[in-house]
């Protein structure tokens, strides 16, 4: 073995380090975007949330008194309510259908996959020309489709969007029309994942169609079903863009939920001290039920890997 | 029995299909009626005299402008993200990245906060660093809304091209970049198409980051356009009809044109979004 | 074929080379000297590192210490595509979006070569010519078989005639006739290329068919190194010996004393006195260097445990003091399992002893004359 001075390579930390400074600066760009547009927004608000702050201008420090005069106004109570009524009552009607539609469209085969595609133009739309759309359909007079529909029964038209009874549940019917057909998407993937063996092996079993629904279908959907009911809950709750198209909030505060009254008191009445207060405590029923999401998220792609 | 549950299943289809394009071809239907025939009892399924009259007036009103606009901070703040969104997935995968989990939650918990819930101090942000009200403001901010979703998908799609590929592309004399560009990027495709898909659907159908980031009449995207129109004109529903048939057709035919990624990417639930 | 037949081929040396991942060494004291046009295979149980080595002249992985050439060049540290070699990898890696033409031209294609197409064209017909692949240059990777993904990664190696070719576990994902026929076809291509080719397996079969040198690697060192037949005729310890040949050496303990070897069930002739009295050796003898003897000549007693028969001849294992050993007898022996059995060595000079304590040969000794 003939002697040689041994080149002295780059060591291990060396090269380590230079990896992770590369992967770091890749990162970086992204990373600094995002923490502007979503992260930094949000400590601002809160920090703005704790001044009286009126059109634009910062009058000064209140501590937490929009927080205060937010939680004694029993209409930001009503509103949360309303936020509840809403998000709840459209997950109750979005889930069962987009279920029905999951299995329908998978019996279907070929043809499933066009009725998916038809069922989802909706939700490729804007919600606001949705809110636009919907209004013209339910336009109060013989000549619109359910004043139509209202004539034929021999009744007079009314208006369902100024009822106090039947602007909310008008509401989540739109909603609904317009976005229950992505959770389908969601449940299909989770229905194919169901191994047919199962539905073979309970037939033998002996178990009937509804028992192997829910004996089967249901248990093994659960973690699908909690994906869709997450980010459809997530999505109802912030909804405010078919609002501010179809009801305003109204008639008589019927439709006002929490992110209406965000978008009220904030962009409209401009007292934005106090908007940024209810986009605090919206920011933070957000985190609530993100943080639920990414545990169930979490799971998922920890079983999956 | 099994024909009829077929013949049943077939009625349900028709029914759903009808109940999810019914109210959009009804708009369209409007779009097409001369003023005094929109309100006819009973109601005009198809326009008897079809007229362009209301497409006419909302060109007149300069409609294309507000297209334009959508169109443009849809296609930057999706490029963006893109971009963005691809290098930092790749990086999250392949490299060591500091403060990696800290990293990954903040884009994981980003990815599911609606961009309304910031809105307000973003506008207060904006104003304040003289960006409101101005051509760049809603590209940045689509940018920033979608790219969490895009990095995710990026990190989770470039993890299924093998890692001998791009050892190999090396190999045979390419850059690592260019292994990147040539092999990693094209095997995620679909995924990252399902995602442009859907960040371009987010963008150009936006109405509040538009209606409050932006003043200009110049600057409107085309839904702020619409809602401004229909507080002039109120109840000319030809013509909202009319903004409603163009401001559909876009992201309905990115959907089309796009849905076998963005139905796949959900279905196997590779896109989580 | 002259024209893909390679004169750029170049020589690589291991000087002392390691890998550590901070905890341990994954290999150490690699010295390889593999000379141009050579097919040296690096042989060794899943784990013994030999595909950390690969990863190291490939420059997928950086040395902890030592230095790698090729030629004249000193690779340590440079980028895998700064050192103009060529790999086919375990999974083929063919590029799933580009068909067979593009997939053979992609390395030509890199900005660094400039090939112009008429070139990249040329020497891709030469190499799928040679592969017998013209037929399907338009398909995707996944529309063909296992064989033509194999033909198709080593004609992506081929067209760049690269100075050297690694190749990692190439044949395992095959089935066994095919295996067997890409073994041939491959030594036909190094024959005709004339390429310094380094080859990964824990296949001994292929190492041994294919292999001008062999590198017998365990727990990240080299164990031995040298020709096919040195290897198996001369292993230069116990590893070597058990690893190479199928079944591998039988080995069996003793204790030297006047010029003999004894051990429980076994008395045999040490050739020339090995160190004092008492050594602990070990002897190894090759499966098909016993035979079958009668009792009173027979230095191996043992007791049949099971008998293989495979047509042309028997494997018959035999139990021996505490140890099975193997022996391929002629199928004529039929013994019953628990029949009593003598053995004999069929050509003495073919026993192979070790020292039983660290296991090294004795005939590398000098004074020791085997």
């Amino acid at each position: 073995m003939h002697a040689i001075s041994l080149a002295k390579p780059r060591g291990l930390d060396v090269v380590a380090q230079r990896a992770r400074l590369t992967g770091s600066s890749l990162v970086a760009p992204a990373l600094l975007l995002v923490i502007a547009i979503n992260i930094l927004p949000a400590l601002y608000g809160f920090y703005l949330s704790l001044h009286k702050v009126f059109f634009f201008g910062n009058e000064g420090f209140v501590g937490l008194g929009n927080y205060v005069e937010l939680f004694r106004d029993p209409f930001a109570w009503q509103a949360i309510g309303r936020s509840l009524l809403f998000t709840f009552a459209a997950l109750a009607v979005a889930v069962p259908l987009a279920l029905l539609a999951a299995i329908g469209i998978r019996r279907l085969g070929r043809w499933g996959s066009v009725l998916l595609t038809v069922l989802l133009v909706p939700w490729a739309m804007s919600p606001i020309v949705v809110a636009l759309l919907w209004k013209w359909i339910l336009v109060p007079s013989p000549g619109g489709l359910v004043g139509a529909a209202f004539n034929a029964f021999g009744l007079p038209p009314q208006d369902l969007l100024t009822d106090p009874l039947l602007a909310m549940p008008t509401l989540i019917i739109v909603a609904v029309w317009r976005n229950f057909a992505f959770a389908t998407i969601i449940l299909i993937g989770g229905l194919g994942q169901i191994p047919r063996d199962l539905y073979k092996a309970a037939a033998v079993d002996g178990l009937g169609a509804w028992e192997s629904f829910s004996k089967i279908t249901l248990p093994l959907l659960a973690p699908s079903l909690l994906i869709v009911i997450s980010m459809l809950t997530i999505s109802y709750f912030n909804e405010v863009q078919l609002i501010i198209g179809l009801t305003g909030g109204g008639p008589i505060r019927q439709t006002n939920t929490l992110a209406y009254l965000l978008y009220h008191t904030g962009f409209v009445e401009l007292d934005q001290g106090r908007g940024n207060a209810i986009a605090a405590v919206m920011f933070l029923i957000n985190m609530g039920l993100i943080a639920i999401y990414i545990r169930i998220l979490g799971k998922q792609s920890g079983a999956a890997a | 029995m099994k024909i009829l549950s077929r013949a049943s299943l077939l009625i349900a289809c028709l029914l759903a299909g009808i109940i999810a394009l019914g109210p959009i071809l009804w708009a369209a239907s409007t779009s097409l009626k001369p003023t005094n025939r929109i309100f006819a009892v009973p109601p005009e399924i198809l326009p008897q005299n079809p007229t362009l009259e209301h497409y006419a007036k909302l060109l007149a009103e300069g409609v294309h402008w507000a297209f334009l606009n959508s169109s443009a901070y849809a296609v930057v703040a999706v490029l963006v993200a893109l971009i963005l969104g691809a290098t930092a997935g790749y990086a999250l995968m392949r490299y060591p990245v500091a403060g990696k989990p800290a990293v990954l939650l903040v884009f994981m918990g980003t990815m599911a906060v609606p961009g309304f819930a910031v809105l307000l101090p973003t506008q207060m942000l904006a104003t304040s660093i003289g960006l409101h009200d101005t051509w760049s403001i809603l590209p940045i901010l689509y940018a920033g809304h979608i790219l969490p979703f895009a990095v995710w998908v990026s990190r989770s799609h470039f993890a299924t091209v093998p890692r001998e590929l791009e050892q190999a592309a090396e190999m045979d004399g390419y850059s690592r970049a260019e292994a990147v560009w040539k092999i990693v990027i094209p095997g995620a495709k679909p995924a990252l198409l399902a995602a442009a898909t859907f960040g371009f659907l987010h963008c150009w159908n936006d109405y509040v980051t538009g209606s409050t980031m932006v003043d200009s009449p110049e600057l409107r995207t085309l839904q702020v356009a619409l809602i401004f129109f229909q507080g002039f004109h109120g109840r000319d529903w030809g013509s909202l009809m009319a903004g409603v048939i163009i401001a559909t057709i876009p992201p309905v035919v990115v959907f089309l044109l796009f849905r076998k990624f963005l139905i796949g990417g959900f279905a196997d639930g590779s896109v989580k979004g | 074929m002259t024209q893909t037949r390679s004169n750029t081929a170049q020589s690589v040396r291991f000087q002392n080379v390691g890998k550590s991942y901070g905890d341990g060494w994954a290999v150490s004291g690699i010295n390889i000297s593999i000379e141009p046009g050579q097919f040296v295979t690096l042989l060794g149980p899943s784990g013994c590192g030999k595909s950390t080595t690969l990863s190291m002249i490939a420059g997928l992985e950086t040395p902890t210490e030592g230095r790698i050439m090729i030629g004249d060049r000193d690779v340590t540290t440079m980028k895998p595509a700064d050192r103009d070699i060529a790999m086919v990898f375990q999974s083929y890696a063919l590029y799933p979006h580009m068909t067979l033409y593009e997939n053979i031209a992609f390395p030509l294609r890199a900005r660094r070569r400039r090939t112009p197409e008429a070139e990249v064209d040329r020497k891709v017909r030469a190499a799928v010519k040679m592969l017998g692949l013209e037929a399907m240059l338009d398909r995707f990777p996944r529309q063909i078989s296992g064989g033509q993904r194999q033909r198709v990664a080593l004609g992506r190696a081929m067209v760049r005639t690269p100075t050297v070719y690694l190749l990692d576990e190439p044949l395992s994902n095959l089935d066994q006739q095919l295996r067997v026929q890409m073994r041939s076809e491959l030594k036909d291509i190094h024959q005709r290329l004339g390429a310094t080719m380094l080859y990964v397996t824990h296949d001994q079969s292929e190492a041994m068919t294919l292999s001008d040198l062999v590198v017998v690697m365990s727990s990240g060192r080299i164990e031995q190194v040298g020709s096919p037949r040195e290897l198996y005729n001369n292993p230069a310890n116990l590893f070597v010996a058990r690893f190479l040949g199928e079944p591998g050496m039988n080995i069996l303990d003793g204790e030297a004393l006047d010029g003999r070897l004894r051990g429980p069930g076994f008395d045999i002739p040490l050739p020339v006195v090995a160190g004092k009295a008492g050594n602990r050796i070990s002897v190894g003898i090759r499966p098909e260097d016993l035979q079958y003897a009668p009792t009173a000549a027979a230095v191996i007693r043992g007791t049949v445990r099971t008998v293989e028969y495979l047509g042309s001849r028997s494997l018959v294992r035999v139990e021996v003091g505490e140890r099975l050993i193997a022996a391929f007898l002629p199928p004529s022996v039929d013994l019953p399992a628990g029949a009593a059995i003598g053995l004999s060595f069929a050509d003495p000079d073919k026993a192979r002893f070790f020292a039983t304590d660290g296991g090294a040969s004795l005939h590398f000794h000098q004074n020791f004359a085997g």
